[in-house]
């Protein structure tokens, strides 16, 4: 015991590291003649180039918006929790995919067998998704796909668009996101279904296309910083990545005939929260001052609306910790608070019991406690930017910033985001950094208390509440049941019409988003839209060539 | 321990250690993956890193071809509870005695299942790595005797 008290009174001497989680190493004090040569670049709050943010009144106009993912077991389950999030104030909901969602296949592929309702909602046709949503009033709710790491987010939009019209809802009211991005699922080769390239980019840009004219209250892409930063790369690549990725779309979509008014604004930036609180704060207010520039020297941009992109975050799975995993409350809520005052406009906390299962209802609720209590309690959102004019936060706002765009300039030169995956070269540098990094915590240079350090605070570890699949086999059979008589109950002329509509449109290059929600309203399952769309556009009718076509889709 | 390390190593510089490495249906957290996999590499073995996208029966033809020392699983969405022991099934009906390691979101309770059906190891995140590469090591000279 005294030995444990001198080890502790040791350790409360010396920092364990001297270095940020990007491995940056900064002065002991920053002084005014740190930031002299660029302090024309800060710029005042709600003015160009937006470093302090484009709001005048921050967060006394309009709060951040609380996130949460949620979806598992079934369709009915995730209901229940959906509704129970409603009731705590969460107010976007952030659809998981299941696994046979991610494939882009139905329940019954053998690529899938025995995953049903362990990670996400299983949705096969638009009758899940109402079911998901049954209760739940969409003029005040955000909706929100992040499937990411295939079509599913874009599949889904189409069965929303179907579950809007069935309710008479006008879409024009829909209000929501989704990541939808391809790029970074190819770049960190975290695509789920082997389409090749050209399939999900279709998809891609015709919801950005169909959504700038139908459903100007939704993101239908966003470039997302989480799943990168998740693969281990550093906020600097991180931050370069995105921006990359936010042109590639543009100009893609500007080449298809979009204005740049039309789709710029509505493409979000969506961050990696990092226990690291400065890089964080920084890499925000970087992201928006390189994306000011960005659209006012290469797109002309004219409005602040042009000039600016709505940032949010999401809180770093990676950065919870499976011993003591109480302790992940007091990460989220550093997080939550280095999220604040950058100034972001939606927050997603994860589950303090990520490390161990998906987010149970404890972890939600304790969710909506860090945001209330943050926003409520703590006077942080008062002011805005009020880090803004911090030597060292100026400082490291500005390295950041010099360092992303030594990434997007490496970027360019090869050709843009798209010809730098094609050339493997964002593939090797994600590799590489997710061996460093875990060099790096191997060798103590990256401290992770209860992990590489302070494990004696794990030893007893207190208990908590997971969510309990005991009975997942019951109901993976209860889904399949459901799945095969929904199959059979069908009218498959009709599936048939609509999906034939479909190919047609697809072969001639025509936007997809209407024919397939059609065919998601006439009773068409995810694996078959797929499917088609895949076989259309001359891929074979299963991506990953396990099954045949169904007997009723010969054309 | 030390002398156990030693005793391995040299056998390692003899006969390297063959892993087939893989992550079953489409659990895209590869994270984990690259950075054992070149861990692995570093402490001499060879690895036959297969990705995700895998079934069983993939998983279980490919072994039977390459005839690794050694499979590894990584496993992050949490179906392993139902995606392991088909795997196992699908050696035992080949009539291959591979040992398996996992590791990956594996909740305490489930340990014991994947145990008792001989996969061990059953890391979780955070583990030393140097605990992982011993464990794997361990396992190739207990088959290879």
């Amino acid at each position: 015991m005294n030995n444990e008290k001198k080890k502790r009174e040791e350790r409360a001497d010396t920092l364990k590291t001297e270095q940020t989680l990007a491995g940056i190493l900064p002065q002991e004090v920053y002084e005014k003649e740190d930031i002299a040569s660029f302090e024309d670049e800060i710029g005042r709050v709600a003015q160009y180039p937006f470093t302090r943010g484009r709001f005048p009144r921050g967060y006394r106009q309009k709060l951040w918006l609380k996130q949460q993912a949620f979806g598992f077991i079934s369709a009915e389950e995730s209901n229940k929790y959906l509704k129970f999030l409603v009731e705590k104030g969460l107010q976007e909901l952030r659809f998981s995919p299941d696994t046979f969602n991610l494939a882009a296949v139905d329940p019954d592929h053998p690529m899938v067998q025995g995953t049903l309702g362990f990670v996400g909602i299983p949705v096969y046709s638009i009758h899940q998704m109402e079911t998901v949503l049954n209760g739940i009033d969409l003029h005040k709710v955000y909706v929100d796909f992040n499937g990411a790491v295939t079509v599913d987010d874009a599949l889904k939009y189409c069965m929303l668009l179907g579950v809007a019209e069935r309710r008479g809802m006008d879409v024009k009211d829909l209000r929501g996101a989704m990541v939808n991005d391809p790029l970074h699922a190819y770049g960190f080769e975290t695509n789920s279904t082997p389409f090749n390239f050209e399939v999900p980019w279709k998809l891609t840009l015709d919801s950005i296309e169909y959504s700038a004219e139908h459903t100007p209250h939704w993101h239908p892409v966003v470039p997302c910083g989480y799943n990168m930063s998740e693969n281990g790369i550093t906020c600097i690549q991180e931050l370069a990545y995105i921006l990359s990725i936010r042109m590639e779309y543009i100009d893609a979509c500007i080449a298809k005939g979009v204005q740049f008014n039309k789709v710029g604004p509505g493409i979000p930036l969506e961050f990696a929260c990092e226990i690291d609180f400065f890089e964080t704060i920084c890499k925000i207010r970087a992201a928006r001052r390189m994306w000011a520039k960005i659209s006012k020297e290469r797109y002309h941009a004219q409005t602040v609306k042009e000039m600016t992109a709505p940032c949010s975050v999401q809180m770093a799975g990676s950065s919870m910790i499976k011993n003591q995993p109480m302790f992940n409350i007091i990460r989220l809520t550093s997080e939550a608070i280095s999220a604040v005052l950058a100034g972001v406009q939606a927050i997603q906390l994860v589950g303090f019991d990520e490390p161990l299962a998906i987010i149970s209802y404890d972890g939600g609720l304790i969710n909506a406690g860090i945001e209330e209590i943050v926003a409520h309690e703590t006077g942080i959102p008062l002011v805005v930017d009020p880090l803004g004019g911090s030597y060292y936060v100026e400082w490291l706002t500005k390295k950041i910033e010099d360092d992303a765009w030594k990434i997007i300039h490496e970027i360019e030169e090869l050709g843009g985001f798209r010809k730098a995956i094609e050339k493997g070269h964002i593939q090797t540098q994600v590799q590489k950094s997710a061996i460093e990094r875990q060099e790096r915590i191997s060798k103590k240079n990256i401290i992770k208390v209860c992990e590489n350090e302070f494990n004696e605070l794990a030893e007893e570890d207190i208990p908590i509440r997971t969510l309990d699949y005991a009975n997942q086999r019951e109901n993976i059979n209860k889904i399949m049941n459901a799945y095969h008589q929904f199959i059979d109950g069908r009218d498959k002329k009709t599936v048939k019409e609509a999906l034939l509509k479909l190919r047609t449109t697809a072969r001639s290059g025509g936007n997809v988003i209407e024919p397939i929600k059609n065919a998601y309203k006439a009773d068409a399952t995810i694996g078959e839209t797929a499917g088609v769309l895949n076989e259309a556009m001359g891929y074979g009718y299963d991506p990953f060539g396990m099954i045949e076509k169904p007997e009723y889709l010969k054309w | 321990m030390n002398e156990r390390n030693e005793e391995m190593n040299r056998d390692l510089k003899n006969n390297k250690i063959r892993i087939l490495f893989g992550i079953l249906s489409v659990d895209v957290h590869t994270r984990a993956s690259i950075v054992i996999t070149s861990a692995l590499r570093n402490a001499g073995m060879e690895v036959i890193y297969l990705g995700f996208r895998l079934t069983a029966k993939m998983i279980a033809s490919i072994a039977e071809q390459e005839s690794p020392d050694v499979i590894c699983l990584s496993t992050h969405q949490g179906f392993h509870t139902q995606l392991f022991p088909v795997l196992v099934e699908e050696l035992k009906n080949r009539n291959i005695d591979i040992p398996i390691v996992a590791g990956g979101n594996i909740q305490e309770k489930e340990k014991i299942m994947l145990e008792s059906i001989g996969i061990t190891g059953n890391f979780g995140s955070g583990t030393p790595i140097d605990l992982i590469i011993d464990h794997i090591k361990q396992r190739a000279m207990e088959k290879n005797i």
